[in-house]
């Protein structure tokens, strides 16, 4: 387990956010919770969402100003109850949330591909990976997320050269519906359950060369590729998509190229790539969140005891829907990872234009100021 | 221990430290009056040599006038018609360590010291091709087991003065002559001192091949794949120590060690420094084709027909179905016994003389192959598999071991969780790969971390003309290495 800093590059870092994004819309469909929402307004909210995640991100490095550390760091510098305790409920999020992955991608695996095998003979070797890429380390991690991102584009292009002949350019005017209440929720439902922007206040600290362009080409790259698997599957499946629990799965079963028929396998294959990037990068930022909490001597033993919980917990809520839904409610439904990397963000904000003011009387009244 | 002034006490304690072995030989003579005597071991030294520039000479100083043995020793040490090589040996372990090397050493009777004069003479293979880097363009010649030799063969090549080479002596009973080979102005000190490093703390008896010392500078990488290569070929090594690498000669061995070592040279060949780069780059291509068909195929097969028939089109299906309709074993234990026999098969056609080895060969594809299938004991798309992946694990030649191994454990994987186990594979053998450094550069680099070097020299071979336009070549340039440049301090 490597407790010193690893160091990444910044191509590295967006591709790593990018996957773990991509992970979302591969199961993503715009759709409504409750009654029909028009395309067009769920393309805009996505993209919208996507300019807010910029947005925080963009005030996060007029906070970190080149100093090198990570929204936990800055808790801690500030205030270290607090910050100890910041760092124990991202660690405690971050773990639910590996969890959630985890058990969405079984259970996947489980229901739809091999309904007839147990839900444990698939856990068990996708946490074996899973804690090796935790065993390796960020820096041989990240190379690896950039292998993956290649097979996944070159997958994702199979599918489209699969797919491309079923698109029904009529749907293409679906897009001229953009309606407010839509497009409202589509925006919430992107900022609510964005993951990725406490991976990016997290794993920063193991940024090499730190610039706001991180943000802008995960953006670029995020909503690029989010808008384009959207409007894939809204245009070669219509609205037969909006009945299915993974689109992206259906549009890969109506695939067809000449030498292979169904292209569903592909997808399995770009889905455990993609799946094992973001519970990998989720587990990585949890060992970095305890580096706030455990002591030097304990932080082996408590990682080892930190990912054991995750598995323990992906095993038993992959057993019982009611635990999945409960677990889901709780990762997606509650604003979790907006609000553990809005308020502390604020609050930092905060003490530093306290700490500056404070600085500022000092000068002016003549005291010590070096 | 030190060699005393008495000659017979010296004869008789070397002759009991190698216990009287028969070919320690000491030949006694007179010189001016002192009694001496010329210590070599048989077989090392050239008699034609030793009678030549030893012998010879040495005899106008039998009736010399010379007061002392020092000033014997002296005279001697001054003449320059004998041997090119000399030295001065102070300790018995010196005089049996130059004697075993091919020296004959001169002890005087009252000389505390000896000399030891080079007259190497053994007899060695003679330079040929190598058999395991066979070239249509370049040229013919390979190393042979006498370092020395290789030496020589490099030192041809490279005639600048940067180019150094540095004695080592490891094994404690076989004192074998290991050489370190590099250039001064494109080494990093920082991997030449690990490779030193790491070298030093070898502590075997003895070193009878280059592969006894591979694990030493492999420390630290539990994978299937090594990050030090070997060459048989001193062209290939010089361009390799040309790109800042070290090359590590082991005398014995007609394999020479490079490091550090990097995925992507497995499938570099001089032959693509020689040929058309549009040509060359298809070729790479093909290879990397080629290595993934060889541990992969056999896996996705069985996973793909076992766990997932519905990607396979209807006529093929049928085709495949009906071929395994007959065989008894389910598809995962037929392809891993076909996998076996074909190993044992190869094993046996390598270890055997060749006239037999051939007669291997088509007792393994005509009657076990045919027979089987006749047999309805394995499906003839099997065998087709078996060799396609054979023939592809032939095009990497130096990732046939991890090959071999990996295609076992995707076929298990493909028959216990089909693709979903393949993937998982996939990502334990990338995961892998990319945790491996080999001195401090990523042994995926430029592949991942990324650098523009891929297209330069890995996927793609540009031209001489473009490659000479800003691109070192240098290996601790690349993306992701701790070890930048420090443009050569060999020296240092």
């Amino acid at each position: 387990m490597h407790k010193g800093i690893q160091y990444i590059g910044r191509k590295q870092f967006v591709l790593l956010l990018v996957l773990s994004n991509l992970f979302s819309y591969l199961t993503y469909y715009p759709r409504a919770s409750a009654g029909q929402v028009a395309f067009g307004s769920s393309i805009a909210g996505l993209v919208l969402g996507n300019l807010a995640v910029w947005g925080i991100g963009a005030l996060f490095f007029a906070l970190e100003d080149g100093t090198g550390k990570n929204l936990c760091d800055f808790m801690l510098l500030y205030n270290r109850p607090l910050g100890r305790l910041y760092n124990g409920l991202l660690a405690i999020f971050l773990g639910l949330s590996a969890a959630h992955s985890i058990c969405g991608f079984v259970r996947f695996l489980n229901r739809e591909i091999f309904p007839q095998s147990s839900y444990l003979i698939f856990l068990i070797p996708f946490l074996g990976v899973l804690l090796f890429g935790v065993v390796v380390g960020i820096e041989s991690f990240a190379r690896t997320a950039s292998v993956i991102f290649v097979c996944a584009a070159l997958s994702i292009a199979l599918i489209f050269f699969g797919t491309v002949g079923n698109v029904e350019p009529s749907a293409l005017r679906a897009y001229s519906q953009v309606r407010w209440s839509g497009l409202w929720g589509t925006f919430v439902a992107v900022l609510q359950s964005n993951v990725e922007l406490l991976l990016l206040f997290t794993l920063i600290k193991h940024l090499a060369q730190r610039t706001p362009s991180v943000f802008q080409s995960y953006f670029w790259l995020a909503t690029g590729g989010a808008v384009g698997l959207s409007l894939l599957v809204k245009l070669a499946l219509g609205n037969y998509a909006q009945l299915q629990q993974y689109p992206f799965y259906a549009l890969a079963v109506s695939s067809d190229l000449s030498v292979v028929q169904r292209l569903d396998s592909f997808y399995l294959v770009i889905w455990v790539l993609i799946s094992f990037v973001r519970v990998t990068a989720l587990l990585l930022a949890l060992c970095t969140a305890l580096q706030g909490v455990l002591h030097d001597c304990r932080y082996n033993s408590g990682v080892w005891a930190a990912l054991a919980l995750v598995s323990a917990l992906s095993a038993a809520v992959g057993a019982s829907s009611r635990l999945y839904e409960w677990l889901t409610a709780v990762v997606k439904g509650c604003f979790a990872p907006l609000t553990l990397a809005l308020l502390p963000l604020l609050y930092v904000f905060y003490k530093r234009a306290v700490n500056r003011g404070g600085k500022g009387r000092g000068g002016a009244r003549g005291e010590a100021v070096h | 221990m030190r060699l005393c002034a008495n000659l017979t006490e010296n004869i008789v304690a070397l002759r009991a430290m190698v216990e009287n072995s028969s070919d320690f030989l000491n030949k006694s003579i007179h010189l001016a009056g002192h009694r001496c005597e010329l210590v070599f071991c048989e077989g090392m030294i050239g008699i034609g040599t030793l009678a030549e520039l030893i012998v010879e000479p040495l005899r106008e100083y039998r009736d010399a006038h010379i007061q002392g043995p020092e000033e014997l020793f002296l005279t001697l040490g001054r003449t320059d018609f004998l041997a090119a090589d000399q030295k001065v040996v102070l300790t018995r372990e010196e005089v049996l360590q130059f004697a075993m090397s091919g020296f004959a050493v001169l002890l005087i009777d009252g000389c505390e010291k000896g000399l030891a004069l080079g007259v190497q003479g053994f007899n060695f293979r003679s330079i040929s091709e190598p058999g395991n880097e066979q070239n249509m363009r370049g040229s013919r010649e390979g190393f042979v087991e006498a370092a020395r030799i290789n030496l020589t063969m490099i030192r041809r090549r490279m005639k600048s003065p940067h180019l150094k080479f540095e004695y080592m002596n490891l094994g404690s009973e076989s004192k074998t002559d290991v050489f370190l080979v590099y250039m001064t102005d494109k080494v990093s000190a920082k991997v030449l001192a690990e490779i030193k490093e790491r070298m030093g703390t070898i502590r075997l008896e003895a070193i009878l091949d280059s592969g006894y010392v591979t694990p030493f500078l492999d420390k630290k990488n539990a994978s299937l794949f090594s990050g030090v290569g070997y060459t048989e070929r001193p062209d290939t090594l010089c361009g390799k120590i040309m790109e800042g690498r070290v090359g590590i000669l082991v005398d014995g061995t007609p394999f020479v060690l490079v490091a550090p070592y990097l995925f992507s040279e497995n499938f570099q060949s001089l032959d693509d420094y020689a040929q058309r780069p549009y040509y060359v780059t298809f070729i790479r291509c093909l290879k990397f084709l080629a290595f993934t068909i060889s541990f992969l195929l056999p896996g996705g097969y069985v996973a793909v027909v076992t766990h997932h028939p519905e990607l396979l089109h209807k006529e093929l299906l049928v085709k495949i179905i009906e071929a395994q309709q007959g065989t008894p074993f389910p598809l995962m234990v037929e392809a891993l016994i076909i996998h076996i026999i074909f190993e044992i098969m190869r094993e046996a056609g390598l270890r055997l003389p060749k006239s037999v080895g051939h007669a291997v060969s088509i007792v393994g594809a005509l009657v076990i192959g045919d027979a089987a299938v006749s047999a309805g004991l394995i499906g003839t798309p099997m065998v087709l598999i078996v060799a396609l992946t054979a023939v592809s694990s032939f095009v990497v030649p130096n990732l046939y071991e991890p090959v071999t191994i990996l295609k076992f454990a995707f076929i298990l994987l493909g028959g216990f969780w089909g693709l979903y186990g393949i993937a998982l594979g996939l990502l334990a053998l990338l995961l892998n790969l990319c945790s491996i450094n080999t001195f401090g550069i990523p042994y995926t680099s430029p592949i991942s971390p990324f650098g523009k070097a891929a297209f330069r020299d890995v996927f793609v071979r540009a031209s001489w003309t473009t490659l000479q336009r800003g691109h070192s070549g240098i290996v601790q340039d690349l993306p992701g290495s701790s070890v930048q440049s420090d443009g050569g301090h060999g020296d240092a």
